[in-house]
């Protein structure tokens, strides 16, 4: 008898995906009668409100890597995958504090938008569209390949299926309901997604009393007290810290995440949104080591690593054995669920830079009207929908576990010095800021590709050239150095005349849309 | 009365305000980076240190890394329920006194 029906299609798995399917659907028609208008389509009319945003930002960050992934670390490598969900936490402190609400005030709809109000149009936008095109890019890559792995190992379907599906129903939720439907399909899935957790969690603790003492000494006298402290995979201190501060800046800089602020009507419902956020984030990260501990304390590593070496399965594997084959279905389609309403995010922002960005504010020199402004955007969109299914078939196979530590490198080093700077420098100028952006983004995807991750396993050289696997301790002081070098050396006194009236509107929302 | 942009960031009240939310948000963010690198140096360098107490309590990483998650959260609300509550009053003050 087969310890699990993982990997074929059941019932029940099947039962709830289409259940999930058909409601996102409704939505997506929904929304696609109140989408008429560049503000609606990039932007949900800025009709979103503080609730639900902080949902969906929540959604867009508890990606499939995370909800599988981090259980799975922790059940087999035991509390070390804390430390990753703790680093996911705190950005988003970072991110209220720095950018959150000057960003809203001073932006449209892309972060380009912010770098724009002061320093020259088209240079800015064509190295901050290339920034946010770039990092969308290599995260829609890990969530593809990703994508394609989990539904094969879950419905048993072929990877290039499963990335067809993907690829297509999150190409209608984005072509035809645009940010209202991708942020309502986020909502849906971050709902779903917490009661899974929860359901998980509370019928696993009620095994164990409900004591996470009595969980971990189980644990420790099944598998060692090494379980129970950190240690496999943090073994060098400076990876420890590199890593933090890439997942903390990390955020600042990714566009998927920025895009959000502007779906709420003003700076302060931005703020609450990211209160939100947080509050949803925090509550995930402190549930899912524990499911992950009880994947390895019930089910067993063992039968754990069976099914998928990289211990993916340990929280559907728990599911299955709490509550049969219909709760394995329910985790099964919620997980399916959270790659399309991740990658619809994606798609969406990577879109926006390069319609609104490259297109409208370069090619058309800002001059496009409204109809003009949304076709091109659905063009964007569907452009961007097709490469990620092109990503996804082309690194099939591959491991790019390296591409989500890319998309954070390039964010926090190119994306984040130059936003962060333009908020609060007055002497930053165009050449500083696309110098940081071209140079930021060039040294992180440097680094990695010199990183134990693609230097050692990807091309199997004996010893990396650069020892860190995240560079962000390295390559984040050189973005911000070089947009003060380039600031310094070539002065920009258009843009420093203009930061009087940034100030107005970025801290008293005055002028702001 | 309505004043121009240049004169409103130049008041001593704009100036105040802006001194006040870097100070508020510098010092929520020290906080966090020094709870948060706190945790992740202890857990990459002398976490022997922690290892006899792992065997009265073995669930004390866990709380450890629980309590940096509800500071990181706690970070969060203060600065919304400060922003909230003392930063916009004052700055809706002063954007009424901006000419367009």
């Amino acid at each position: 008898m087969p310890v699990t029906s993982l990997g074929q299609p059941t019932a029940s798995g099947i039962f709830f995906f289409l259940l999930f399917v058909a409601i996102s659907l409704l939505i997506t028609y929904w929304a696609s009668r109140r989408t008429r208008t560049a503000v609606d389509y990039y932007a949900a009319a800025r009709s979103i409100s503080a609730a639900q945003n902080g949902l969906a930002l929540a959604g867009d960050y508890l990606s499939a890597a995370s909800f599988l992934g981090i259980a799975g670390l922790v059940a087999l490598k035991g509390i070390d995958g804390m430390i990753y969900a703790i680093g996911f936490l705190v950005g988003w402190p970072v991110l209220l504090y720095l950018v959150a609400e000057p960003l809203r005030n001073l932006g449209k709809f892309t972060f380009a938008d912010v770098l724009a109000y002061r320093l020259q149009n088209r240079p800015i936008r064509i190295a901050a569209g290339i920034g946010a095109i770039l990092t969308v890019l290599a995260y829609t890559t890990a969530q593809m390949v990703g994508a394609g792995n989990l539904i094969k190992l879950m419905f048993g379907i072929p990877y290039e299926v499963s990335i067809f599906i993907v690829g297509i129903v999150m190409l209608i939720y984005v072509l035809f309901g645009g940010m209202i439907a991708t942020t309502w399909v986020q909502i849906v899935k971050a709902v779903l997604l917490l009661i899974g957790v929860t359901l998980l969690v509370i019928l696993g603790m009620s095994k164990f009393d409900f004591s996470v003492t009595k969980l971990m000494a189980e644990i420790g006298t099944k598998y060692g007290k090494s379980m129970l402290e950190p240690g496999p995979v943090n073994t060098n201190i400076w990876e420890a810290i590199s890593l933090g501060v890439g997942l903390m800046f990390g955020p600042l800089g990714l566009p998927h995440i920025l895009m959000r602020f502007y779906t709420v009507p003003n700076a302060k419902e931005a703020r609450k949104s990211l209160l939100w956020a947080t509050w949803w984030i925090a509550y995930f990260y402190c549930l899912i080591p524990l499911g992950g501990l009880l994947a390895a304390a019930l089910v067993g590593k063992q039968i754990i690593t069976q099914v998928d070496k990289g211990g993916n399965m340990a929280a559907p594997l728990l599911a299955e054995l709490l509550g049969g084959t219909p709760f394995l279905g329910f985790l099964a389609a919620v997980a399916f669920a959270t790659i399309l309403a991740v990658v619809a995010g994606l798609t969406l922002a990577g879109a926006s830079a390069l319609s609104h960005d490259i297109y409208v504010n370069v090619v058309k020199g800002g001059r496009a009207t409204e109809a003009e402004q949304v076709r091109v955007a659905r063009v964007a969109t569907l452009i961007m929908g097709l490469v990620a299914i092109f990503l996804g078939i082309v690194f099939k196979g591959q491991n790019v576990a390296f591409m989500v530590g890319l998309a954070f490198a390039i964010a926090c080093s190119a994306n984040f010095p130059a936003l962060f700077l333009s908020i609060v420098w007055r002497r930053l100028s165009t050449v500083g800021a696309t110098a940081a952006i071209v140079v930021g983004a060039l040294t992180a995807a440097t680094l990695i590709f010199l990183s134990p991750t693609v230097w050692v396993d990807v091309l199997k050289h004996s010893a990396p050239i650069f020892p860190l696997k995240n560079p962000a301790l390295v390559s984040m002081p050189i973005g911000f150095v070089v947009a003060i070098l380039g600031s310094f050396l070539c002065p920009d006194k258009e843009a420093q005349a203009k930061f009087e009236a940034q100030k107005v509107r970025s801290y008293l929302a005055v002028g702001a849309e | 009365m309505k004043k121009g942009k240049e004169e409103v960031v130049n008041s001593p009240s704009f100036r105040r305000l802006l001194s006040l939310r870097w100070t508020v948000a510098t010092v929520l963010l020290l906080v966090v980076m020094v709870v948060y690198y706190t945790f992740v140096a202890l857990a990459g360098g002398p976490r022997q240190l922690l290892s006899p107490v792992v065997d009265k309590l073995p669930s004390l990483w866990f709380w450890l890394g629980v309590a940096v998650i509800i500071i990181g959260l706690a970070a969060t609300a203060i600065y919304v329920f400060w922003a909230n509550l003392v930063y916009d009053p004052m700055a809706e003050k002063l954007a009424k006194e901006v000419e367009e």
